[in-house]
């Protein structure tokens, strides 16, 4: 029907102007509401036979979708238009930097201890504590160091009284757990702070820590000392790390020795970091003295054990290239931000 | 200890080793040789002659001098006083180095210098060692010197190796130098030859000795008449010298001579100075006396005390007396071999700040089989250097136990406690190089310990003898074997670390700092424990006397520290030990100091006490305790902001501080621009509370519906009382969040506005609009009857 086309013709026309969105609206309702002019023509189908009705019906509701899907589209690319311009406004400069969710830096102090403390505790070890505030007879007694032993003069201790001290050992604490566990067979460490009577220098300091390790059971053998040391430096420090004991005297083992762990840095070849020699001295350690056992009921004839004592700030130092032990205690946050890494390959 | 490896020489074959090679074994067997020195390190020298010697015509001092060196003849510019003609001389030759640097070929004053003459201070000869003028001047040579001679250290005596042994306390036998010469033998299998000695005494003295105290079991003594005091003989100034030890006299050198080689401390007493031919030990002396120090010094009861007619005459195996010194004019002299309790010397050469070679010697140990031996050793040395001709028999005090010491012992005890694998004929091997004897089998044998190993004791030590010498990679490593445990940290240091973890991950940092402090900061600051400190005893500084009650100080410091350095914003915290008489506490402090990220992009906001309020109620929520069993009052004193400070109390019992820190201390550290807020927690109290753990509870499947309020209220009410209040409207009631707190411009002085949500909930069935209005209502009568305040819109 000519109306139609004309219809048709007219709003295809209309639509080719970038018309705003609403005005858009308005027009479709101009053509496609019941007062639309699609609508009016409709008014026109009582003049029509019945066969004529029909064809013209069908003109007409073709023509309304037509009409509809040509608005449809132009609506929809109008309001994606608008959407757009809308979030252009909203652009940000993603150089910016982020809202800080800061998590804290951890003194690399505590980062090793609790690191050493993980080791252990994945070797089945329990981390027990003692007090920093110790008696005589805990610190030196019960470790085979009797009252005026010259062993005594090894380490400056800090006296509150005659028979109270500043720990200067956590071997302390060994004394203390063995009291408590009657007999029965031991796997601890206990990290804790220690301290001696010492100038603060670059690499002394009157406060220090140390973990102490203590194994007592049947059978408990030097060897088993190895590779426990040996493992616990693969964790620590490389994967190929190898350990090597020299001879040394501590009252409380026997036999005692000086632990080496071959150099992480250079793997044995030789830097300054071993000073050339491929080793690192990194801790103590021996078979539980008969007396030290003696004393705190477990029968050297029966039991054995091990111990060890590893130097926290010492084991810091080296990893980290920590030159100076007073930084520790200094806490700049400067020094402090050097070890964000939460987790370290 | 120095051991000079001359002496080890004259008793030990060890031309096939060198100094460096006995070190590394010695180390490596726990006698441990921290370096090995030299006398001098001088090089290029030569001996020459002065053949002329003439002032140097622009120096009033200086002399040019042709010298002679066997290949050629130098002219050599030389200021010492000394050099003249025909002189034998140290020639150090152009290129030498000497301690002090390179000789270089120079031109001294227009006259040219090829070289330079040399005194021992030049070639590093410790000037304590050379008398006035081997100091000012340069070394003259004996006619024996050799021209041309270019081995000069040998021929001066100053080539000789030294072992530097660090003697660790159970190793005091290496404090001889025969022992040491013992251990290297035994360690590179070789013999040993020790010199013999026969008895020279030719009469009996009248002279007694004995001891009234437990603590010396043997005193033995010799006395020696018509003796000549004299310089000592080059050969005995050169080994003490390379001891480390100054000559004095023939006597002193011998005693010292004696002690180096065989271990055992002597003493000798001029014998006409003594008010009685007796020399008894006695520990029950109150008394002063002046000792070979010239000093003075208190003696105890306890303190060992060698007396003669019961008046002192030596402070026993610490120092002699200045009355019974044997100097140049002695005549007659009394040697003392005794033995000291080591326990005891210990202890007064402690209190008296006095030691010296012989109680180091006591302290360690000594070897009680050795004293005869010394005896010998000095008497010989005494007809052969002091020209004594009358030497008395041993007057001989000793009630020791001479009982050889035997140990018994299997191999399986050794391999199992070393982890090795060790046959008994090793382990037999090893024992008698080191000088036991063994008898037996695998399953029993016994070991006799020779006299100088005290530190032997039981079968461990016999393991540790074995595992030295053989070295420590016979070890065959194996994890221990044992019954599983679950292991893990405590249940108190599973809560600090969870409180670690919330700080951290909230961006506090994590410090460490010093326990000890000083007497200042240890008063300051204690607000959750008050009980007395421990003081240190022997402090070494004023500032760690202290053992710290509170963390607050530490962490003040630290802020300070940090602001100085320029380092600002930032969050720290602490955990750590609080330990008095009474009571071991763990407590945590928080400083927080200058701004925070704000709620919106890019706003900061300063720290303020509601942060370290905040931190604290969370960390009460992580342990599942109610807000309502805190209550907070205000500090007083005038470390904290007096209106912007609390004390909590959980359960009723203070167990936090929390505060801004007081305008003025912010003055006084110089932070004053900069935001400061501290908090600290004592964690032992808060572990201590009762707490419930977590439980599912039925949740309502209705939606909450929530009204917001605003309204001004006057200052003086509590928003906790606000709360409490409001709540009282309904048991529906489930949240009342506090959203915004205005005061300043259009509300008036004294009052505040305050926006806050109430949020109910229902188990059965939504709220009817009925419902809503009544507890509506009942909020609005609450808020403007009994609070007093004054709705807004």
């Amino acid at each position: 029907m000519k109306e139609i086309d004309e219809i048709l013709l007219e709003v295809k026309e209309k639509l080719k102007a970038s018309l705003p969105l609403e005005e858009l609206i308005q027009l479709r309702n101009a053509y496609l509401l019941k007062k639309g002019k699609l609508q009016l023509l409709m008014g026109k189908m009582k003049d029509l036979s019945i066969e004529e009705r029909k064809s013209f019906g069908k003109e007409i509701n073709d023509a309304k979708a037509a009409l509809e899907a040509l608005f449809e589209e132009k609506i929809k690319e109008k309001e994606a238009q608008k959407l757009n311009e809308m979030l252009e406004n909203e652009k940000v400069d993603i150089t910016l930097p982020g809202v800080s969710h800061f998590s804290g830096y951890q003194n690399p102090f505590f980062k090793v201890q609790r690191e050493i403390e993980e080791i252990f505790i994945g070797m089945g070890y329990e981390v027990a504590n003692g007090p920093e505030v110790d008696k005589d007879h805990y610190v030196f007694e019960l470790l085979n160091i009797p009252k005026n032993h010259p062993a005594r003069d090894m380490q400056d201790t800090l006296y509150i009284d005659e028979e109270t001290l500043l720990r200067s050992h956590t071997s302390a604490v060994q004394a203390h757990v063995m009291q408590n566990s009657n007999g029965k067979p031991i796997k601890i460490i206990c990290p804790g702070k220690t301290y001696r009577r010492d100038d603060d220098d670059m690499t002394h300091s009157h406060q220090f820590a140390q973990v102490e390790g203590l194994v007592i059971d049947k059978n408990i053998n030097l060897g088993n000392l190895k590779s426990t040391l040996e493992l616990f430096a693969q964790k620590m420090f490389s994967k190929d790390a190898k350990v090597r004991f020299r001879s040394s005297f501590f009252p409380f083992t026997e036999p005692s020795v000086e632990v080496d762990v071959s150099c992480f840095n250079c793997h044995g070849r030789g830097c300054p970091i071993c000073k050339g020699s491929g080793w690192i001295e990194i801790l103590g350690a021996g078979m539980v003295n008969p007396n030290v056992l003696r004393m705190n009921g477990y029968d050297p004839d029966v039991y054995s054990g091990f111990a060890f004592g590893i130097g926290i700030e010492r084991v810091a130092m080296l990893r980290y290239g920590i030159n100076d032990i007073r930084k520790f205690y200094q806490n700049d946050i400067r020094f402090l931000s050097d070890f964000n890494k939460k987790v370290e390959d | 200890m120095l051991v000079s490896l001359n002496e080890i020489k004259k008793v030990v074959d060890i031309s096939d080793l060198t100094a460096e090679q006995i070190a590394e074994r010695l180390t490596d067997a726990g006698v441990e040789v921290e370096d090995i020195k030299v006398e001098s390190t001088a090089t290029n020298l030569v001996i020459g002659q002065v053949l002329s010697c003439e002032n140097h015509p622009e120096s009033d001092h200086l002399h040019i001098c042709k010298v002679d060196i066997g290949t050629d003849v130098l002219d050599i510019v030389c200021g010492a006083p000394n050099v003249r003609k025909g002189l034998k001389v140290i020639v150090a030759l152009v290129g030498a180095k000497l301690p002090g640097g390179e000789i270089k070929k120079s031109v001294i004053r227009g006259q040219e210098s090829n070289g330079m003459l040399c005194s021992l201070l030049e070639l590093g000869v410790s000037e304590s060692f050379l008398t006035e003028a081997q100091i000012n001047g340069i070394e003259e040579l004996k006619d024996d010197a050799k021209v041309g001679d270019k081995e000069v250290l040998k021929y001066l005596n100053l080539d000789d190796k030294i072992l530097n042994l660090k003697v660790l306390a159970n190793r005091s036998d290496c404090m001889s130098l025969h022992n040491v010469a013992r251990e290297i033998a035994g360690l590179f299998k070789k013999e040993i030859k020790l010199p013999e000695f026969k008895d020279n005494a030719n009469f009996k003295a009248d002279f007694v000795t004995g001891s009234e105290s437990e603590n010396s079991k043997c005193f033995k003594a010799r006395v020696f008449k018509n003796i000549k005091v004299k310089e000592s003989p080059e050969w005995l100034k050169i080994a003490l010298r390379r001891e480390g030890i100054r000559s004095i006299n023939n006597i002193v050198d011998i005693g010292n001579y004696a002690m180096l080689l065989t271990g055992q401390p002597v003493h000798m007493y001029d014998l006409d100075k003594l008010e009685k031919n007796e020399l008894i030990v006695k520990d029950d002396f109150e008394c002063e006396v002046v000792a070979l120090d010239g000093k003075t010094y208190k003696v105890e009861k306890g303190d060992l005390v060698v007396t003669s007619n019961n008046k002192p005459a030596c402070l026993a195996g610490v120092m002699g007396l200045e009355c019974v010194e044997v100097n140049e004019e002695s005549k007659n002299i009394v040697l003392e071999v005794a033995s000291f309790n080591g326990t005891r010397v210990r202890k007064t050469s402690l209190r008296l700040g006095l030691s010296s070679d012989s109680s180091s010697r006591f302290i360690k140990g000594i070897n009680i089989e050795n004293q005869d031996y010394t005896m010998l050793l000095i008497s010989n040395l005494m007809a052969e250097l002091a020209d004594a001709k009358e030497i008395s028999e041993t007057i001989n005090y000793d009630v020791q136990n001479h009982e050889q010491k035997v140990i018994s012992c299997n191999v399986d005890f050794i391999n199992n406690l070393l982890g090795t694998d060790f046959s008994f004929e090793e382990i037999k091997d090893t024992l008698e190089a080191l000088s036991f004897k063994v008898n037996g089998d695998k399953d029993e044998f016994k070991v006799t310990v020779p006299s100088y190993r005290i530190d032997v004791e039981g079968k461990a030590d016999l393991a540790e003898e074995v595992i030295r010498y053989n070295g420590f990679d016979r070890i065959i490593p194996s994890l221990p074997v044992m019954e599983t445990t679950t292991g893990g940290r405590s249940a108190t240091d599973t809560k600090i670390k969870a409180i670690e973890d919330y700080l951290l991950n909230n961006g506090l940092n994590e410090i460490i700092s010093y326990t000890l402090l000083n007497e200042k900061d240890s008063n300051s600051w204690n607000y959750l424990n008050k009980f007395e400190p421990y003081v240190i005893l022997n402090p070494l500084t004023e500032d760690h006397k202290y053992v710290r009650r509170n963390l607050l100080k530490s962490m003040l410091n630290t802020v300070e520290y940090n602001l100085a350095h320029l380092n600002r914003n930032f969050g720290l915290f602490e955990i750590g030990n609080c330990e008095t008489k009474e009571k071991n506490e763990i407590h945590l402090a928080v400083g927080l100091s200058g701004v925070k990220e704000g709620q919106e992009l890019y706003k900061s906001i300063k720290y303020d006490v509601f942060d370290a309020k905040g931190i604290l109620e969370n960390i009460l929520h992580m342990f599942n305790i109610a807000d309502s069993r805190v209550k907070y009052d205000r500090i007083e004193g005038n470390e904290f902001h007096p209106y912007r400070s609390m004390n909590a109390y959980l359960d009723n019992k203070l167990f936090a501080v929390l505060g801004e820190v007081h305008p003025s201390v912010k003055e006084e550290f110089n932070f004053n621009k900069d935001a400061c807020v501290l908090m600290e927690i004592n964690l032992s109290r808060l572990f201590e509370a009762k707490t419930r753990n977590n439980k599912s509870n039925e949740i309502s499947i209705y939606p909450r519906i929530s009204r917001d309020y605003a309204f001004v209220i006057s200052k003086d009410v509590n928003y906790s009382n606000i709360v409490k209040e409001i709540k009282k409207a309904s048991s529906l009631i489930k949240g009342i969040k506090l959203f915004d707190l205005y005061e300043g411009e259009h509300i008036m002085k004294g009052f505040i506005s305050i926006a806050l949500t109430v949020e109910c909930e229902k188990q059965e069935g939504t709220f009817t609009n009925d419902e809503i209005t009544v507890i509506d209502n009942k909020i609005r009568e609450i808020i403007s009857t009994k609070l007093g305040a004054k709705i807004r819109g």
